[in-house]
This record gives structure tokens, C-alpha cells and sequence, in this order.
């Protein structure tokens, strides 16, 4: 195995497989990326079990072969190369690159010693999605993925798929954030998609990339492949089953509450600092014109109380939030006014831009802190 | 700044004390807690009447039977220490909002800034002790001064029912004498390795320049010569939900039976999660230690999600437990510890029936427990601890019951 490749192309590829390749597992084989050569194609994949990564680039090839490199040690030499062409020789399973006068070896492992990267079996269903579409879902929806891992469905996003829109669904069982998007296309398959939270991560970084690019989506029974320009990566589905999170989201909500955004993020900040560490509890009064909004914490006797003018529809309530949990949703909204609709101190709260915008509906439930009895 | 006052209360003898008070025919005799003389056992306190025959806690019962055959042996009632601890804790608080509750015996009174209130605070303190005497019956010894470190040590030195103030800027002197295990943060270790290089009292370790020790302690170092010239910074805490939660239990005899330790440790945990449950808390990091017949001590932790259940809890426990017994040496003691606690969450839940809500099975038992006491109802691999343990209606009884929370 022989060949010259661009250290700029190089770098980029390797550095993005070492996303996945693990810094430490119990099969050191893991630890490395393996490199096939096909003709003037040049393969790397990575894998740490749970997803498998690859990407090709194009090099001036002589002589077709495969080996695995010690990933993160060749991701360091590459790193330090300086830039212009770099030759890489295989030798029985001893690795040379050689820059100039500059000779690097170490030794690789077989490429049978690696796992299958051929993982989706039983293809079921194939389609495409452009890349900034499929990011903004994510990015709208992620953060409410529970990182809770004795909880499976629930530290995994839902993806619903129907030839008329799609949904993303998150949740962590306190918090819940929904995204539809409606847009007929009838290549869109009718599917329902439990990614993995890892997953997701790595798809956002994939679609961060190549925002222009578009994903080719292939679905398999237990596995999931996502193709977008020289990348594959794929991943096991979550065979769980995803809570029945319509029923959560409330119909009935009759006090309705819209205000700037910002001036209600500044708000929560600024209120949130004297709040106990040990709930974020935020106290909202809300009357005809005010919300007002109070903070405590007994341990270290800090007491806060500001408030804002608002506009607000309803009779008067007091409610309780982790103020981080409506932090996080406020901040993912884009959109200068937001809506908060609620009933009671003890129901759900659903918070949304004031208008939505035309094609979409993105939306957040937010169940409350019960407020201390006083 | 004005200069602190703190203020330093431990309970004589307290355990003993607390059966003198409510056994009159009891004072005034040399009375051993701990269990009587058949049971393998050790003391756990003892009166001051026993304690001038050469009777020490720790010692076994057996040996203490043999030099103080006509004293009178008594099993422990951690109820009524309780009772009497709260009490004490209840007491102190009228005399300054700033109270740390140290143990179940003694406690830190932050008394700076209350002159205006009580005047001289030495009498304060006077009149503190006689309240304690008068409305608990307990003997109390105090020690007054500008930080913890003196403050305790000073109540040290009052010992029984004294009373000792340390004047400001006299903490060095004070030191000075006393031999250098008395100070806080000087173990086993640090003692043995501060006598190789010749140092017996702290007037000695004052004198040592700060490098030498930072040489050989890291920071342990620039704190220990701090502490030996009277410096200490730490500050009273008033904490109303405790940093955490531990259960333990001495076995009567040292036990290699893998199956009866980890049937006792979910015993523990159990205890442990009610105790959590009571207190509105969740643990997010057990840990669980072991102490072996050789007195070697292993301890392992786990971080969690925020958990109040018997039966998660115990499943980590006894998980623990299994990686950290590896010796072929008998187990002295086990102790279960919930640490990083965060309030009982209430957040209230999109979905209903889930792991963060205190389920309806432990709410029941929970239920069941504070009608008919803790032993009424309990997982049935736990009666395999009916071949060791008596039981009462607060579970089982464990040997050396004052020191099994």
C-alpha cells in the first residue's frame, strides 16, 4: 500500500473520524482508524461500537491495500506536518510517512481485526434531506434529550417522517420541545425514528459542515445511515418506544402571556442569581400588566425581586420554573416576541414565538416547580 | 473587624449521660453502654464513675466486665439520644442563629456580634451550661474562643462540666503545650511522620517554617502550621439540609460471610433511603465503605442521578459492595454514605409513573413503616438477617446499637 496525499485534505478528514474514535476502550483496536486504498481513493473509518464513521479523499495511489493506524497519534503527527504532500508506505504492518527528509513509522493493525462498518442489514427505506433543514430540526430540539442513560426512549430524539411534514420530538420527562415541519414532498417516506442523543450530536456537527449539502438517508431495521458529500455515518436505532407525547401537550391552556424575549431573558438572568442552586426556582407573579418575578435562597439569605411590563390575558397566577429549564427554551426561539400560554401553578406551560413562521410549528412544554408552601 | 466568638459544646460522657437522666437509679454508679458482658461487643460510653475504675470506649465488654464487675451494662437506645440530641441542638439556638450541629453530641455557637444581647459572653455561656444542666439533665463542657480549632480543643481541656476561655490573641500560648495529635487535620500519618522529625507538641510545629511542611504535606502543609499557631478561617455553618447522610454498623464479631454482609448492607441502604426520604433529599454519589478485622479501611463511590428509592439505592450499594470486598480478611464494619444530596425535586412531571417520582410502592411501605415502625414490613431476603439480628419495631438490632445509626 503506496500513496502521496494533500496534508490540508488530510487533516480534515482525519480530524472529523476522530470525533468517533474513542480515547479509551476495553478493544484497543478501537483506538485506531482504518485506512483502505482503492485505486486513487483513499477510505478511513472509525467507529467506537455505537457509531461507525468514514469519509474517502481523493490521493495519488499506487498501490491498493488496507491498515489501521493508531488514531490519535497519526491525527498528531498530521497535525504538526507542515503543509504540501506527504507519502505514505506500507510494509508488511509497519506504517512509514515520510515529509522531505522526515521519516515517521509506526505499526498498524489488520484490517480483520476491525468490525464490520457494513452495518445497516435489512435496508427498508431511502430518502433525502437537505443539510440545513435537518440541522435546524436538531438544534431546535435537542437540548431537552435526556442525558438520564436508565431512560432510554427518553435520551433519544424522535423523528416522525410523513410524505406531508415532519416532526422532531425531545424530551426529559420535565421539559418537552416539539418541531413541525410542513412541506409535502412524496419521496418522503412514512417513518418513526428513535436517534440515539450521540447520534444526534454527531449529525449536527455532519450538517454544521456541508450546510449547503444534502443528506442521503437509508434506513434499516435496526440501523440508520446518513451520506452527506465524502461522509457516512451510521447508528443504531432505538427500539423503544417513544411516550405518547401529544396527549402531553396541552389544549386548554387559557392564560396567555406575550412579551420581548430578550427583556424576559434578562430578566430570569438577572433574578436567577439568587436563586437556590439547589432548584433554580423562579416565582412568577403575573397580573393585568405585570410579571413579576422573585428568587430565594434560605441556606445563604439571598431575596430577589424585579418585574417588567407586559401584556398579559387571564386571571392572576403565580408559577413556579427552573429558570434554566426556560432559559434554554427562550434562547432556542427565534423570534423577538415570545408567547407563553398557562393554566395552573401545577399544569404545563407551552411556550412559542408570538407568530409562527410559514411552513413551521416549534413549540415547548415546560412543566412547573411546585412553589413552596409559605 | 471586631474579633469572633465561638463557642464550642460537647455533651459529657453523653450516651451514659442520657440513660443517667432517665434512670435515676443509674446516677451516680458506673454505668457501661454498649450491651452486656455475654455479647460480644465494645463499650460505647460509659459514666465518669466507670471511667475513673479504667473503663475506655472501645474497649470490649468482656474485659471491661472483668475490671468493673458490679457496673451496670446497658444496650444503647438511639432513640432517646436522639431525643436528647435534638434538644440540645433546640437549646443552643437561643442563644444565636448561627449553630453548627458538628455531631449527635456537640455543636459550634457563633456568638460574634451578640455582646449587646448577652453581655459578657463568658457568662453567656456559663448560663448555657447550667440551662443544659437544669432542663436535660446532661452535663455539658464548653470552650470559648476566636475560631473552631481553639474553641474545640479548649472544651477538651474543660472536660467534665468545665468551662474554658481562650482570650484573644492568647491562641498560640494556648497551643503551645499540647502535644501535637490534638490538632485537627494531624492523623495517624502526619503524627508518625511530624515525631521522625522530632516535633511533639504544637509549639514546636509552630516553629517550623512553612516550606519545610508544604515540602512534605502539599497544602495539608500551610494549613497544619496555621492550625498549630491558632489560625483557623472556617466559619460556623448553619446548614439546614445536612451535606450528607450515612449509615453504619460494627459487627459483634469480625465476619468473612460475603452473603450476611451484603444482606446487612441492604439493610443499611434502606435505612439510609428512608432517612433521605424523611429529610426530602436525593443522593447523587453513594459510597460505601468497608473497615476490615486488620483495621484496613477501602471505600468506593458511584455518581447517580438524583435517587430516594430502598431499591435503587440498595441495588448500588450492594453493587459496590461486591467490587470492594476482593480481600480474604474479615469485615469489622460497613457503612453505607449518601453524599452530594439535592433537594427531593419539585419539578413535577410531563409523563406520569417515572424513576424520578418517588413511586407509590416505596410511598406505601414508606406509609406502613411510620404506622407499625420500621421492621413491620421489608424485602424477603432481608429476613435472612432474623438468623443474627433481635428485632424491635425499629428493625433490627444491631450489636453495638449507639454506634449503628
Amino acid at each position: 500500500m503506496f500513496f502521496k496525499f494533500d496534508h490540508k485534505k488530510m487533516f480534515e478528514i482525519v480530524k472529523n473520524i476522530m470525533r468517533v474514535v474513542p480515547a479509551k476502550s476495553t478493544n484497543p483496536v478501537l483506538s485506531h482508524i482504518l485506512m483502505e486504498l482503492e485505486g486513487n481513493t483513499l477510505f478511513l473509518k472509525g467507529t467506537d461500537l455505537d457509531l461507525y464513521m468514514w469519509g474517502k479523499i481523493e490521493v495519488e495511489g499506487q498501490e491498493d491495500g488496507s491498515i489501521g493506524v493508531p488514531g490519535q497519534r497519526v491525527f498528531s503527527l498530521i497535525r504538526e506536518f507542515g503543509g504540501g504532500e506527504i507519502e505514505f508506505n506500507l510494509e508488511g504492518n509497519k506504517v512509514t510517512f515520510q515529509q522531505g527528509e522526515g521519516i515517521y513509522s509506526i505499526s498498524g493493525v489488520e484490517k480483520d481485526d476491525f468490525p464490520s462498518f457494513n452495518i445497516v442489514q435489512k435496508q427498508i427505506n431511502t430518502f433525502n434531506i437537505s443539510s440545513s433543514l435537518l440541522g435546524d430540526m436538531i438544534e431546535k430540539t435537542r437540548f431537552a434529550i435526556s442525558n438520564d442513560m436508565t431512560r432510554i426512549s427518553l435520551s433519544a430524539l424522535y423523528w416522525q417522517s410523513r410524505p406531508d411534514e415532519m416532526r422532531m420530538v425531545a424530551t426529559d420527562g420535565h421539559r418537552l420541545t416539539f418541531y413541525r415541519y410542513m412541506e409535502t414532498d412524496d419521496t418522503r417516506p412514512e417513518l418513526d425514528l428513535l436517534l440515539p442523543g450521540k447520534t444526534v450530536t454527531h449529525l449536527k456537527k455532519l450538517a454544521d459542515d456541508y450546510p449547503e449539502g444534502s443528506f442521503q438517508i437509508t434506513v434499516g431495521e435496526k440501523n440508520i445511515l446518513f451520506n452527506i458529500n465524502d461522509y457516512g455515518l451510521s447508528s443504531h436505532l432505538i427500539a423503544e418506544k417513544f411516550p405518547n407525547y401529544e396527549q402531553v401537550i396541552p389544549k386548554d391552556n387559557d392564560k396567555e402571556l406575550i412579551i420581548n424575549k430578550d427583556k424576559l431573558i434578562d430578566l430570569i438572568k438577572r433574578v436567577k442569581v439568587f436563586a437556590s442552586p439547589l432548584t433554580n426556582l423562579t416565582k412568577f407573579e403575573l397580573s393585568e400588566s405585570k410579571l413579576r418575578a422573585y428568587s430565594s435562597d434560605f441556606e445563604v439569605g439571598t431575596k430577589a425581586h424585579d418585574e417588567v411590563d407586559v401584556a398579559y390575558k387571564g386571571d392572576e397566577l403565580e408559577i413556579g420554573f427552573n429558570s434554566n429549564y426556560l432559559l434554554e427554551i427562550l434562547e432556542h426561539i427565534e423570534a423577538d416576541e415570545v408567547k407563553l400560554s398557562m393554566k395552573s401553578p401545577l399544569s404545563a406551560s407551552e411556550i412559542t414565538p408570538a407568530e409562527q413562521k410559514e411552513n413551521e410549528q416549534y413549540l415547548s412544554i415546560l412543566m412547573p416547580l411546585r412553589l413552596p408552601e409559605e | 473587624m471586631t474579633a469572633t466568638h465561638i463557642l464550642h459544646v460537647d455533651l459529657d460522657a453523653f450516651f451514659a449521660a442520657a440513660e443517667q437522666a432517665v434512670h435515676p437509679e443509674y446516677r451516680g454508679k458506673a454505668l457501661i453502654v454498649g450491651g452486656t458482658p455475654e455479647v460480644r461487643g465494645v463499650v460505647c460510653s460509659s459514666s465518669y464513675e466507670a471511667r475513673r475504675l479504667g473503663i475506655r470506649t472501645g474497649m470490649p465488654l468482656s474485659q471491661a466486665y472483668r475490671i468493673c464487675p458490679e457496673a451496670i451494662f446497658t444496650g444503647g437506645n438511639f432513640k432517646l439520644y436522639s431525643y436528647f440530641s435534638q434538644e440540645f441542638h433546640k437549646l443552643l439556638g437561643n442563644y444565636s442563629p448561627v449553630v453548627e450541629n458538628a455531631s449527635i453530641d456537640e455543636a459550634y455557637v457563633d456568638l460574634t456580634g451578640t455582646e449587646r444581647l448577652h453581655g459578657i459572653l463568658l457568662k453567656a455561656a456559663s448560663d448555657m451550661q447550667s440551662k443544659i444542666k437544669s432542663q436535660l439533665c446532661l452535663s455539658a463542657s464548653v470552650g470559648l474562643a476566636t475560631n473552631k480549632l481553639v474553641a474545640k480543643i479548649a472544651t477538651g481541656i474543660a472536660k467534665p462540666y468545665g468551662l474554658y476561655y481562650v482570650l484573644p490573641g492568647r491562641e498560640k500560648n494556648f497551643l503551645a503545650p499540647l502535644p501535637i495529635r490534638k490538632l485537627i487535620g494531624v492523623g495517624y500519618n502526619t503524627e508518625k511522620k511530624l515525631r521522625s522529625f522530632g516535633i511533639q507538641y504544637i509549639g514546636e510545629l509552630a516553629r517550623i517554617p512553612e516550606q519545610i511542611l508544604s515540602h512534605t504535606f502539599g497544602v495539608m502543609g500551610t494549613y497544619i502550621l496555621q492550625r498549630a499557631n491558632g489560625i483557623d478561617k472556617r466559619a460556623v455553618e448553619n446548614r439546614l439540609t445536612p451535606k450528607s447522610l450515612s449509615r453504619e454498623t460494627t459487627f459483634a464479631t469480625d465476619t468473612a460471610d460475603r452473603q450476611f454482609v451484603r444482606g446487612v448492607v441492604k439493610y443499611l441502604a434502606h435505612r439510609l433511603a428512608f432517612k433521605l426520604r424523611e429529610h426530602k433529599l436525593r443522593t447523587q454519589n453513594l459510597s460505601l465503605k468497608i473497615r476490615y478485622g486488620d483495621l484496613l479501611e477501602e471505600q468506593k463511590c458511584l455518581a447517580t442521578i438524583p435517587l430516594n428509592s430502598d431499591q435503587r439505592i440498595a441495588t448500588i450499594a450492594m453493587e459496590l459492595f461486591d467490587r470492594l470486598y476482593t480481600r480474604r480478611v474479615a469485615i469489622r464494619l460497613v457503612s453505607v454514605k449518601a453524599s452530594n444530596l439535592v433537594q427531593d425535586s419539585w419539578q413535577l412531571e410531563l409523563f406520569e409513573q417515572n424513576e424520578l417520582q418517588t413511586d407509590p410502592l416505596t410511598q406505601a411501605l414508606d406509609e406502613i413503616r411510620k404506622r407499625f415502625g420500621k421492621k413491620s414490613i421489608a424485602t424477603a431476603d432481608l429476613l435472612y438477617l432474623n438468623k443474627y439480628y433481635t428485632s424491635d419495631k425499629e428493625g433490627y438490632v444491631l450489636k453495638t446499637p449507639c454506634l449503628s445509626r
